[in-house]
């Protein structure tokens, strides 16, 4: 069953003369428990690509249809709300609230939305990615790799349709760098998620099931 | 739902601890906007309470209503009805007749403490008298007495228990107690006991007496009502009730309902003042806010990626400025009461006793309320844009704005520090808009402060009020309450010569005046009667004044009126040399004074315009005064601020004759001087106030005089008010400006570190960059004064003359005094500010803020 499709999906930037086709007409899909990596070089549109699938942002034409909703049908606050339900991001720079702890981070989502947030799956979560002992630090306390941690474990607490990730391991190094999509892939697998990844780095994609090759705005090989 | 309201709260509360500094700046303009607030709620505030204290103190007493002529058992029945909720009694004996106290009316009464309460004369040393020889006085009695005060001493007071024999009786008192006399009322208090009324005027039959004009023995019942709406109405129905219809009461007219409407007319201006502070709170809680959400839009962006709703974004927002307003408001309150503290005292003067400051729960809800609404207005649009944000534009999102809606710049000047300094600003343009208007609306209303003040003319007010430097009047026309006495002994001979003595005296005046019944004739008659009689004028004048309208019929009837002859000469004949007096005919100087000639004064009708005045007598007419026979020389306008008083007569005067002095004395050789008017050199004045200080503390007591320098005081405290109001409000909108300007220096300097690193590492040095941070504050200093000064000058050559040239005090000068002041100031600022951000700014080295992460 897929549960992300793209249909003739574009973006442009700019105005005349200077027009930007960051997407081109992009058609993908992703099935129900996939691990799929887009790979492609800085400006290639693959940025672009998960902000889209995200509803960060808004397609130019074009559809994206994530576990049955039509993205570009819902309006912004409904979009917010859809987000925070159906997708879990994780984020190069991983995005953690600054003045919220580690476990707030965590479960902030799902207190969002006004729901009780799953504690016993938490703590298997919390577990799994080794931050039983760091719950109540702040963020500028841990390392980079700790905080993408926190950064999985926030997209995992609410139980999304799929989790995207943008270049998850771009401010690691290449030993955390492992690790950090090792976790990502076990977590995946673990709870049957549905995990899009972006990234650069050959080495980081060959990990997943799946690569997406894009470039310049247009897939290459699906 | 209780959880999510907790890391919405979590958010919303660790965030705005996160930014201590900054908010700290919002919590001062808040505080600064809600001072401004309660300190004009607190001086309208008090200014009204202190208005009907005043009001209330004239009238002489704080109840309701005032019932005479009861008997005990009336007044037990009266008392007990369910509207009356307090009351207090009195017992007249008589007025005091001695001497020392022509001019104020002093009553001899018992009353109950209710009663000695209630009308602002309870002893504050000592107690009201309880042994049959006790009396308690008030300071003014006690002043024109003579006396110390001191209680145990010796009191002698001499009154008529029947006021139309000639037959005194007189009292021997011991004081025991006495108060702070209230100027403001007709009469002074001295209170008797019970014991003494008690063997005086037993069985004293109150309608008898009521029946004969006579107040020996009555009683007088103050009372308060629960409702003071409408007073006529529940006396009649308190009367009704208990039987007692018909008998004599009153009402107190400080609870009259056209008594609030002038309070409330008074308070109009504040209401200006009101909406001029809440623009000014807004343009600085407006730019703060904006400045705040702008440096926190990528927080917010990301907060958005992670799922926050718009709404609850804007919850986060409306959260910090809940709290901003927490703790900024309840300080302004205080601040701003202190504030009115000091200057209620400086601004309420002249209301007779001491001004006091309004604690009213009000003034807090009110400015609290105000301030709330404010800090709302200005953070409602901020709170939007933070609930728009758009996630992936957040991230891109500058508070200076990078696009441009210029698609090419053509120029080839190069990247020249004071062009870039220019276009930063220009980077910006609302929040360049926001902070010129905020400080130029503070310079532009202090120039217009300072300008209408400056124009204040106090020569120009005084010589239209008196005609000489110091008059001189008998004690029966000093007060509004008495009538005058033409054998009045205050201007005395004595006074007369010392007056003469006087080493710098310039010029004289003397008046006199007598009422008289005159025989208008026929065609002066028809003259007044076909005045009357168009235009409905009788009918109005029966509505309004029966008593006038009585004068008239009799007039008509009889063929005869009252009237006024007055008798002048030096001072006074100068001002109807003074062609604005004058309404017909020419005035001659010597021809008046040789005799055979009168002056008529025009009556009624003046309101309309100068010209349509009541006719009587023509120019060249003959009229026949007391026998002789004279020649109308003019016809002049009242001169009431020269003639001011209450005539002998309780009949209506209806017209009114100028004769020479000397004339007046042949006529009425027993008569003295009603006023005497006198002028000195330059520099005599001193000498001459202080011989009739002298002259009042050894001779008489009672002598009334108005000197020049006493009138201007008094002008200068009338308008002392609206001076200092204005200005200190034009100040702190002035200083909330500068607030609004530091902070928008500040903030553009501090949120672009990242952009000035960059322009520094591809090769700006120190000196240049300081130099472009200063260039950018004396733009915005240059561009504020550049508006102050062409709005100013505007406003004060257009706006503040239109002002002045309705107002008869004072004379129009052009100043912009204020701007200059500021002008050197501001400049200072625009140079300081950038250059201790550049301070700041260095201690970080390029490499570091270059790498500095949002």
């Amino acid at each position: 069953m897929n549960i992300l499709t793209t249909k003739n999906l574009t973006k442009q930037y700019g105005t005349k003369p200077n027009i930007v086709k960051a997407l081109d007409d992009v058609n993908i899909s992703v099935e129900q428990g996939e691990f799929v990596a887009i790979i492609g070089t800085s400006g290639s549109g693959k940025s672009t690509l998960l902000n889209m699938l995200g509803g960060l942002d808004r397609p130019s034409s074009g559809s994206v249809k994530v576990d049955q909703f039509e993205l570009c049908k819902l309006k912004d606050e409904d979009l917010t709300v859809f987000r925070r339900q159906r997708i879990g991001f994780i984020f190069q720079n991983y995005n953690l609230v600054p003045v919220l702890n580690v476990y707030e981070n965590i479960v902030m989502p799902v207190e969002l939305d006004g729901k009780k947030p799953d504690e016993a799956f938490i703590r298997e979560v919390v577990s799994l990615l080794g931050l039983e002992k760091k719950l109540y630090y702040m963020p500028n306390t841990l390392s980079g790799g700790q905080q993408q941690r926190v950064a999985i474990a926030r997209a995992l607490a609410g139980k999304p349709a799929i989790i995207l990730a943008d270049e998850p391991t771009g401010n690691l190094d290449s030993k955390t760098s492992d690790e950090v999509i090792g976790l990502l892939g076990t977590t995946g697998r673990m709870f049957k998620q549905t995990v899009v990844m972006i990234t650069h780095n050959p080495e980081i994609a060959e990990r997943a099931d799946r690569i997406i090759r894009i470039e310049d705005g247009k897939i290459v090989n699906a | 739902m209780k959880k999510r309201k907790s890391i919405l709260y979590t958010l919303t509360s660790r965030s705005f601890r996160a930014n201590g500094k900054r908010n700290l700046v919002a919590v001062f303009a808040v505080m600064l906007t809600t001072l401004m607030f309660t300190t004009l709620f607190v001086l309208s505030k008090s200014m009204e309470e202190n208005l009907r204290e005043m009001n209330l103190k004239m009238a002489g007493t704080r109840s309701h209503l005032t019932f005479n002529f009861l008997s005990e058992e009336e007044i037990a029945r009266l008392t007990a009805h369910h509207l009356v909720t307090d009351w207090g009694r009195s017992v007249i004996v008589g007025v005091a007749e001695n001497e020392e106290l022509t001019g104020r009316q002093v009553e001899i009464r018992y009353a109950d403490e209710k009663y000695a309460e209630s009308t602002f004369s309870m002893p504050t040393t000592g107690h009201l008298p309880v042994g049959a020889d006790e009396i308690a006085l008030d300071t003014i009695t006690l002043d024109r007495l003579g006396l110390p005060y001191e209680t145990g001493q010796k009191i002698t007071l001499r009154w008529r228990e029947d006021l139309n024999s000639g037959e005194y009786t007189t009292g021997q008192f011991v004081l025991s107690g006495y108060w702070e006399g209230n100027a403001a009322a007709m009469a002074s208090m001295a209170w008797v006991s019970e014991a003494f009324i008690g063997t005086e005027c037993a069985d004293i039959d109150q309608k008898k007496q009521q029946a004969a004009g006579q107040y020996f023995g009555t009683t007088m019942l103050h009372v308060d009502v629960s409702d003071s709406g409408n007073l006529e109405r529940t006396a009649e129905q308190i009367l009704g009730d208990t039987g007692l219809t018909g008998a004599s009461y009153g009402i107190n007219i400080a609870y009259d309902s056209v008594m609030s409407q002038n309070i409330i007319r008074e308070l109009l201006p504040i209401i200006l003042c009101m909406a001029l502070v809440f623009i000014c709170g807004y343009l600085i809680i407006y730019n703060i806010f904006q400045i705040s959400v702008a440096a926190d839009i990528r927080f917010y962006g990301r907060l958005k990626t992670l799922g926050v709703s718009g709404k609850q974004l804007r919850k986060i927002v409306y959260g910090q400025v809940n709290r901003i307003s927490l703790i900024g408001i309840p300080g302004g309150l205080a601040l701003g009461f202190l504030f009115g503290m000091v200057l209620v005292p400086v601004i309420i003067t002249g209301t007779g006793g001491k001004a006091f400051v309004s604690v009213s729960p009000f003034v807090f809800a009110g400015s609290a309320l105000f301030a709330y609404l404010t800090v709302l207005i200005s953070g409602r649009k901020p709170a939007r844009i933070a609930g728009k944000v758009s996630p992936i534009e957040a991230l891109r999102y500058t508070d200076a704005g990078t696009q441009s809606r210029r698609k090419i710049k053509k120029s080839t000047g190069g990247a020249k520090i004071p062009k870039m300094a220019l276009a930063n600003l220009g980077r910006n343009k609302k929040r360049t808009v926001l902070v010129i208007c905020s400080l130029t609306l503070g310079l532009l209303l202090l120039s217009v402060v300072y300008a209408k003040n400056a124009s204040f003319d106090v020569d120009k007010y005084v010589s239209q009020m008196v005609i000489s430097d110091f008059e001189v009047k008998d004690s029966s026309i000093a007060t509004n309450f008495s009538r005058y006495n033409p054998y009045g002994t205050t201007i005395s001979e004595e006074l007369l010569e010392r007056i003469g003595a006087l080493d710098g005296l310039e010029a004289t005046g003397r008046l006199y005046s007598m009422t008289f019944r005159h025989s208008p004739g026929e065609s002066a008659l028809d003259n007044i009667r076909t005045y009357y009689e168009a235009e409905g004028r009788l009918s109005y004048i029966e509505a309004t004044d029966p008593g006038y309208a009585e004068s008239y019929y009799r007039m008509m009837d009889r063929k005869e009126c009252l009237a006024i002859l007055y008798g002048i000469d030096g001072l006074i004949l100068d001002t109807f040399a003074e062609d604005y007096r004058m309404l017909e005919g020419n005035f001659d100087r010597e021809a008046f004074l040789s005799g055979g000639y009168v002056l008529v004064e025009a009556a009624g009708g003046m309101e309309e315009s100068k010209k349509e005045t009541q006719p009587t007598y023509s120019v060249g007419d003959r009229v026949e005064i007391l026998g002789t026979s004279y020649e109308v020389m003019g016809i002049v306008m009242s001169i009431h601020d020269i003639t001011e008083g209450i005539n002998e007569e309780e009949e209506a005067a209806f017209l009114s004759f100028y004769l020479p002095a000397e004339t007046f004395r042949e006529m009425y050789p027993d008569n003295t001087l009603r006023k005497f008017f006198f002028r000195v050199k330059d520099g005599a004045e001193e000498e001459a106030e202080q011989m009739l200080v002298d002259y009042r503390e050894e001779k008489d007591r009672s002598l009334a005089f108005v000197s020049k320098t006493t009138l201007t005081e008094h002008y200068k405290e009338q308008t002392r008010a609206n001076t200092i109001t204005g200005f200190a409000i034009s100040i702190i909108i002035a200083l909330v400006g500068i607030l609004n300007f530091a902070n928008s220096m500040v903030t553009a300097i501090v949120s672009r570190q990242k952009e000035f690193a960059v322009i520094q590492s591809v090769g700006m040095t120190k000196r240049q960059l300081r130099g472009m941070l200063i260039a950018e504050g004396l733009f915005y200093a240059g561009a504020t004064l550049l508006f102050s000064w062409i709005l100013g000058t505007f406003a004060v050559a257009f706006g503040v003359r239109a002002m002045v040239a309705a107002d008869w005090t004072a004379t129009f000068h052009f100043t912009l005094m204020p701007l200059a002041v500021c002008t050197p100031m501001l400049i200072a600022l625009a140079v300081l500010i950038p250059y201790l951000c550049f301070k700041n700014l260095e201690k970080q080295s390029i490499v570091e803020r270059l790498r500095a992460v949002d």
